[in-house]
């Protein structure tokens, strides 16, 4: 139990998690860019008296606050969002990274706050593990602060503990993913996976040769639950918790290319890398990288007899 | 392992956050209201509570809004945003789904979407708000020849320069 928690361990995994969310953070405002007005502003697709009603105090309404005191809320809208990108950037390179971090952790704090209807899931895991970053050294690995301290490598009992932190909470939605479908009978019987394929919103092919096949969507559905409700076991589990870390991937990457969830899908799989499968221990007589192997054979001295006999060869 | 006092504050610090997310995601009705304020504050400070359980328990029906202006043109708001904006879209008429018994919700929700139209179609006068479930179905009915339905549930038509969608909440 010391071991897990606190045996050292580099923080490798931290900057792969970092650059990731910061990349994706980038993209995702990239596509939603020339509809920040209709999205946040007070004459978008919901109104900002609408919001005030269904959701309280929200983002339309702050711009129309701008508004009232003559200042251009789109304006102010897109200046907020190029600011964003900027430490975005500064972010992913990891440059001040601890300031950009809570300042993006604060402006998406603001999104999920008041633009309720404006964002979904993805957003709500950028919010989480944003927070939990914060209170990590996010540029002690891969990050130009790293390079400006001439920090090295120094493993640390703190990234092994910050990184259960965070595969925990992951774990946890995982978890509640898993039990919350179980308790519908669509995940059972397989019209989940059948009816979500074929929803306008999500509909990027046809699937109807399903309705032939009805053990498949059924298999699909069970094997859903079984996967997300017991990942919190089963990734621990010696031998089976690279599988199945590699299976949950599979089924964000299914999930991308099927329903068009294409961001939500390539922020989950970059997660799972960096939390599950960067910090895999490797066993070195088995895994070594290929640079270690090289290395070995050319100290060993039957490997320098196996290279001189190589070379004789031709 | 690390026993000084300070991070022995961050070791009860960091299990309080993953006991209160993973009581979070359960969402449990809370009826003391100040409990349901700070619990409803942390979440939306550090993003833990809230369920997680995308598409479930089941998918459910699906609703499509499809906007007809004057001039015979047939618009689909999700349609005309890129995919990343259609998911948010979805999000809003799922709103318009829920808001389905509170009509004069249900009535801001659809003049706001048209109030978008009216923008990007600045010649039309009227435009016509027509929402219909679309219910697809089961992989039983399936195999009993029953087929995709779209019913149409609501139908609302605002000329240019309706100031329904300023009227809520009041």
């Amino acid at each position: 139990m010391k071991d897990f928690f606190f045996r050292p361990r580099d923080w490798r995994w931290l900057a792969f998690l970092r650059i990731s969310i910061g990349v994706m953070m980038a993209v995702e405002t990239a596509q939603i860019w020339r509809s920040i007005d209709d999205l946040f502003g007070p004459y978008g697709f919901l109104e900002a008296e609408l919001m005030n009603a269904v959701a309280g105090t929200s983002a339309p309404s702050f711009a129309t606050y701008f508004e009232s005191h003559g200042l251009n809320y789109s304006v102010i809208l897109h200046g907020a969002f190029v600011f964003r990108w900027v430490v975005l950037a500064t972010f992913t390179v990891g440059y001040f990274t601890r300031s950009s971090t809570v300042f993006l952790w604060a402006f998406q704090s603001f999104i999920m706050f008041s633009g309720t209807f404006s964002s979904y899931g993805v957003d709500r895991y950028f919010h989480l593990f944003l927070f939990l970053m914060m209170w990590m050294p996010a540029g002690a690995a891969w990050s130009i602060d790293a390079i400006l301290k001439g920090e090295k490598r120094v493993p640390s009992w703190a990234a092994t503990y910050s990184l259960r932190v965070m595969q925990f909470a992951l774990l946890i939605t995982y978890l509640n993913a898993g039990v919350a479908k179980a308790l519908g009978h669509e995940w059972w019987n397989g019209d989940a996976i059948w009816r979500a394929l074929h929803m306008p919103e999500f509909q990027r092919y046809s699937f109807m040769w399903m309705g032939d096949w009805p053990l498949i969507p059924k298999l699909l559905g069970w094997t859903t639950l079984f996967f997300e409700t017991f990942y919190m076991i089963g990734v621990w589990i010696p031998g089976i918790g690279m599988i199945w870390t590699l299976i949950m991937i599979s089924m964000h990457l299914g999930i991308s290319a099927f329903m068009g969830l294409v961001n939500f899908g390539v922020t989950m799989s970059l997660i799972n890398v960096a939390l599950f499968l960067i910090p895999r221990e490797r066993r070195p007589e088995k895994c070594g990288s290929l640079r270690t192997l090289w290395q070995q054979r050319r100290t060993s001295p039957e490997s320098a007899h196996s290279i001189s006999t190589e070379t004789q060869l031709p | 392992m690390p026993r000084s006092l300070p991070r022995r504050v961050l070791y009860v610090l960091t299990a309080f956050h993953l006991c209160v997310f993973a009581v979070g995601v359960v969402d449990p009705v809370t009826r003391d209201p100040l409990v349901a304020f700070i619990r409803n504050a942390y979440h939306g400070v550090t993003g833990a509570g809230g369920s997680f359980g995308f598409f479930s328990p089941d998918i459910g029906n699906q609703i499509l809004i499809e906007f007809q202006t004057d001039s015979g043109k047939t618009l689909r708001l999700h349609e005309m945003v890129t995919g990343e904006v259609a998911l948010r879209v979805g999000n809003m008429y799922r709103l318009f789904l829920e808001a389905y018994r509170d009509e004069k919700l249900k009535r801001a929700v659809a003049a706001s979407l048209a109030a978008q139209i009216f923008r990007r179609e600045p010649d039309a006068r009227q435009v016509t708000m027509i929402a219909s479930v679309y219910r697809f179905p089961s992989l039983e009915e399936h195999a009993k020849m029953i087929r995709p339905e779209t019913k149409e549930v609501y139908r609302i038509t605002f000329a240019s320069g309706d100031e329904t969608a300023k009227q809520v909440g009041k």
